[in-house]
């Protein structure tokens, strides 16, 4: 924490950041919760329904969490290894745009994941060098222009009231969880 | 006689019973009675699952697929004419526990439950006082029945429990809520077509199950060079389950009621080594005309799958066979009652394979009732038409109980009274697309009443498909579809059909 004030990162920018992890992943368990809800309300009564919807939705919550420490330990190292006018300075706009760009990744891979299994090792090494080429553009914007970095910080700030909705929605979830499990 | 509980005892099942409504074992009231004088004996119920009546040499199929069960049936009441509840497990083991049709106990979909009204309507809580009540399962549709039978059962045993390995994670983690867990644990996991609620982790499960696999059936290639079997990342071999049922069957408490359903000939079919080369013959079965709900599968796949199917089940038959006979040697069929069936049959005509399918023909539900009542030597035939809804009177029956009122099945001819079934229609359905807790108004149903069986059909797969007549004396193999000939008697069996189909959806009349 010491390391993150030195480097001028303050709690604010750590929710915010939390904020850019949590919002896709849960967006993302609506869309397959929703997409899953007629086969579940076939099946179960009220109550179970609720239970089913728990354990997903406390299970996004968790993995948010996860999401963010790993994200957060990647940007550690580069917080370190950077001067702060190159990435402290920027820390919220490049963190939240890397959650919100690997969460793309991860749904593109998941609609398409009976292809991606398939890559050659080869093909595997050519995409990661282009979504790396991606990051290097993003933070090259974001280094570049201020205005692109206002606007994201503008967004996060916007996306992240509907995230502490979920994050809030997440901890119920997890006491319903706990609930049916004592 | 009350017992105290403390703080604690009390807030777990308060919480329980308002909030996760769950029953958790032995803890709900029993409505058992006590037993009658007369010595009880004990009940084995084996399932084998997706083992179809039509394909065992027992019942004059032309490969030697089951001898072990053919020897078996000699010291045993065969019934030639045997229906199950429904085309898949949940609505086949949800009637033979129950004693219900799927229209009334409402397990109609895949991974399906029983509707809270039958949760108490079951085998294991019909018991005598002082029967040990046992399930083990390597089903994972059936163990969601058997989790919610939980309550009336003094043992359950997960599939984990005589698994290889077994890639769920809910029984592990959630052992008091695993219905619901796993409900959680699919939409976070497998979701539909590999798209899951879990946006880093299911990619990662997805990726990683079939390396598992891979190295899973690398290590046991010698044994199952098809692959070991399994169900949904669930692996077993058939040896483990039945030596720990030999071990179960000599050492627990008595008198038992045991239900064990063993997944085997249930596909993928993975026969062990040892029966892969076996009928390598010449038989070739009837080509059917394709059906609507046709799959697309030509004769050449069908008849491949069917010798895969048909190798599995003499594996399965053989392991049955050693069952009996330790069963023998032990002396313990002298006072147990074994029973041999199965949840549903399988298919392979008509350009279906499998059992995932709206229709009703007679190999996916015509199933096997083979019954060794306790030290008999005796072998019975019996050519009525029965139900697996009749197991459950007929245990009432042995018992000495009264069956209750909800109970649709008969006790089975050779039990009582010897009773005609010409005048009984049997009845079987698939509502996949069902609702637990509504009218069902779409799916397949099928009725016999005599030679006849009516397939009628409700907008099966959304669109209106012909109904089905056949002859089952005169065309066993129901090719001849006598739906305008016999005009008169399709009409009968609509109309009885859709009488009892009004009644059974009455309760939901309000919601419609």
């Amino acid at each position: 924490m010491d390391i993150y004030k030195r480097r001028g990162i303050s709690r604010e920018d750590l929710l915010l950041v939390f904020s850019a992890c949590l919002f896709p992943v849960y967006v993302w368990s609506f869309y397959n919760l929703f997409n899953q809800m007629p086969t579940l309300i076939s099946r179960l009564d009220l109550i179970e329904l609720v239970g089913a919807i728990a354990y997903v939705l406390a299970f996004a919550l968790v993995e948010s969490a996860l999401f963010f420490l790993v994200l957060s330990a990647i940007l550690s190292i580069f917080t370190f290894i950077l001067p702060t006018k190159l990435f402290g300075a920027h820390w919220t706009a490049i963190g939240s745009m890397l959650a919100i760009l690997i969460s793309a990744m991860a749904m593109v891979i998941q609609f398409n994941f009976d292809q991606v299994v398939r890559l050659s090792g080869r093909r595997i090494l050519f995409y990661l060098g282009l979504i790396g080429l991606g990051f290097a553009v993003v933070y090259l914007l974001i280094l570049s222009f201020p205005k692109i970095e206002n606007a994201i910080r503008a967004v996060i700030r916007r996306v992240s009231v509907l995230s502490m909705i979920y994050a809030l929605i997440g901890c119920l979830s997890i006491l319903i969880v706990i609930i049916r499990n004592i | 006689m009350t017992q105290k509980i403390n703080r604690r005892e009390f807030l777990k099942i308060a919480a329980l019973s308002t909030i996760a409504n769950v029953p958790t074992l032995r803890s709900l009231d029993r409505i058992k009675i006590q037993s009658s004088e007369n010595a009880q004996p004990n009940v084995l119920i084996i399932v084998l699952d997706a083992l179809s009546a039509r394909h065992m040499s027992l019942y004059g199929y032309p490969r030697q697929t089951t001898p072990n069960i053919d020897h078996f049936a000699e010291r045993s009441t065969v019934f030639h004419n045997h229906y199950s509840g429904g085309s898949f497990t949940t609505p086949g083991t949800a009637s033979l526990l129950s004693g219900a049709l799927p229209w009334s106990h409402h397990a109609v979909n895949l991974q399906g439950m029983v509707n809270n009204t039958f949760v108490p309507r079951n085998i294991f809580n019909l018991t005598p006082q002082g029967t040990f009540t046992t399930t083990y399962s390597q089903n994972l549709l059936a163990i969601t029945l058997l989790y919610q039978f939980r309550g009336y059962l003094d043992a359950l045993g997960m599939p984990r429990k005589l698994a290889i390995e077994d890639l769920e994670y809910s029984d592990r983690l959630f052992k008091n809520d695993y219905n619901i867990s796993y409900f959680g644990e699919n939409v976070i996991l497998r979701g539909n077509k590999r798209v899951a609620g879990s946006l880093f982790l299911s990619p990662l499960f997805h990726w990683i199950s079939p390396i598992q696999e891979k190295q899973i059936n690398q290590t046991y290639k010698q044994a199952f060079p098809d692959g070991v079997p399994n169900q949904d990342y669930v692996y077993f071999r058939l040896e483990d389950s039945i030596d720990w049922t030999i071990e179960q069957v000599n050492t627990m408490q008595q008198p038992y009621l045991a239900y064990f359903h063993f997944l085997p000939p249930h596909g993928p079919y993975t026969p062990r080594y040892d029966f892969l080369g076996m009928f390598q013959d010449n038989f070739s079965p009837p080509v059917k005309p394709e059906s609507f709900a046709s799959e697309g599968f030509d004769q050449s796949v069908l008849d491949y799958n069917r010798l895969k199917y048909d190798q599995y089940l003499a594996y399965a038959d053989s392991e049955f066979g050693r069952l009996v006979s330790a069963m023998e040697a032990s002396g313990a069929l002298d006072n147990t009652c074994l029973i041999l069936t199965s949840d549903h049959g399988e298919l392979f005509e008509r350009g279906i394979r499998g059992h995932v399918t709206p229709v009703l023909y007679e190999s996916i539900v015509r199933v096997p009732l083979v019954i060794a009542r306790p030290g008999s030597k005796e072998h019975q035939d019996v050519f009525d038409h029965t139900s697996c809804i009749d197991l459950v009177p007929t245990l009432m029956h042995i018992y000495g109980q009264n069956i209750p009122e909800w109970v649709e099945g008969r006790i089975l001819p050779t039990f009582n009274a010897p009773t005609s079934s010409q005048e009984r229609t049997i009845f079987a359905m698939d509502n996949k697309g069902g609702n637990r807790h509504g009218p069902l108004t779409t799916g397949t149903f099928m009725s016999i009443n005599g030679d006849y069986k009516l397939i009628h059909y409700i907008k099966p797969l959304g669109e209106t498909v012909e109904d089905e007549l056949y002859d089952l004396a005169k065309d066993p193999e129901e090719l001849e579809n006598l739906i305008t000939t016999r005009g008169s008697t399709a009409a009968e069996l609509q109309d009885q059909l859709a009488a009892k189909l009004a009644r059974a959806n009455q309760p939901y009349a309000t919601q419609r």
